[in-house]
């Protein structure tokens, strides 16, 4: 078994070992997307994978109300993070925003609401 | 429709034209995320920064980011902004509502690799326009 495979394994147990610290979410993706300059719009479908992460620190700005989460998760769970733009916490749509670390199997990424 | 609302989907018109879309040339608006991976494609950003003659008009620049894969030379940019003159240069388009917009002479700025991206190479197509609203 190769070392990816391990960590891979390792990262898994962990995550389990977390039990209720890993929550759901609904990762939602544009999967096909287009730009129509005649109406202005932006034509998508979207695409949804629910996977596990951990909150690891939220954060609100006094001036705006507006709340930013850091998740961490598993890069295996969700592939490329470029194309995600909302993510469903709790029933509620949050903006996906920056990748604040990814190290080719976990990362951390801010999300907003507000 | 406001004119800053008007002005843009007057811009906007233009690269929903059938003969522009036939230049295949993969065109996109500021802050849109594209999902596929291109390695040619130009980004428009209407500025409607300036004065106009009334109330109801405005000026300002249209900038067009063109991005051409790095390491083939500077020519595939000025091209693409010469296929944008055709389109652009001296254009008038007049709405509905005879309000209209009137393009002026282009310039083209070379910026080099692209900051995020450095497998692209990076230049600034931008034309002044006016927008002249009717009351």
């Amino acid at each position: 078994m190769g070392y990816n495979n391990v960590i891979d394994r390792s990262l898994t147990k962990a995550f389990n070992l977390l039990k209720d610290l890993a929550e759901d979410m609904t990762f939602v993706k544009k999967s096909v997307s287009d730009f129509d300059f005649g109406s202005g719009t932006a034509s998508t479908t979207a695409q949804s994978t629910v996977i596990k992460a951990v909150i690891i620190e939220t954060t609100k700005a006094t001036s705006t109300g507006t709340i930013m989460k850091q998740l961490m998760l598993r890069i295996s769970d969700v592939g490329d993070l470029g194309g995600y733009v909302v993510i469903i916490y709790m029933c509620e749509n949050w903006r996906v925003g920056n990748v604040i670390k990814s190290n080719g199997f976990i990362s951390v990424v801010e999300m907003f609401k507000g | 429709m406001g004119k800053y609302e008007r002005t843009q989907a007057d811009v906007f018109s233009i690269f929903n034209q059938l003969a522009w879309k036939a230049e295949q040339i993969k065109t996109y608006p500021v802050n849109y995320i594209s999902v596929t991976q291109d390695s040619e494609y130009i980004r428009v950003s209407v500025i409607p920064s300036g004065r106009g003659i009334n109330l109801n008009s405005t000026s300002g620049l249209v900038l067009i980011d063109i991005f051409i894969s790095a390491g083939n030379g500077p020519r595939r940019a000025s091209l693409i902004a010469d296929k944008l003159d055709k389109y652009l240069v001296g254009k008038s388009i007049v709405t509905q509502d005879n309000a209209n917009t009137q393009f002026g002479q282009s310039s083209l700025v070379t910026k080099g690799l692209d900051r995020d991206n450095p497998t692209l190479y990076a230049s600034t197509y931008s034309i002044p326009f006016n927008y002249f609203g009717v009351f």
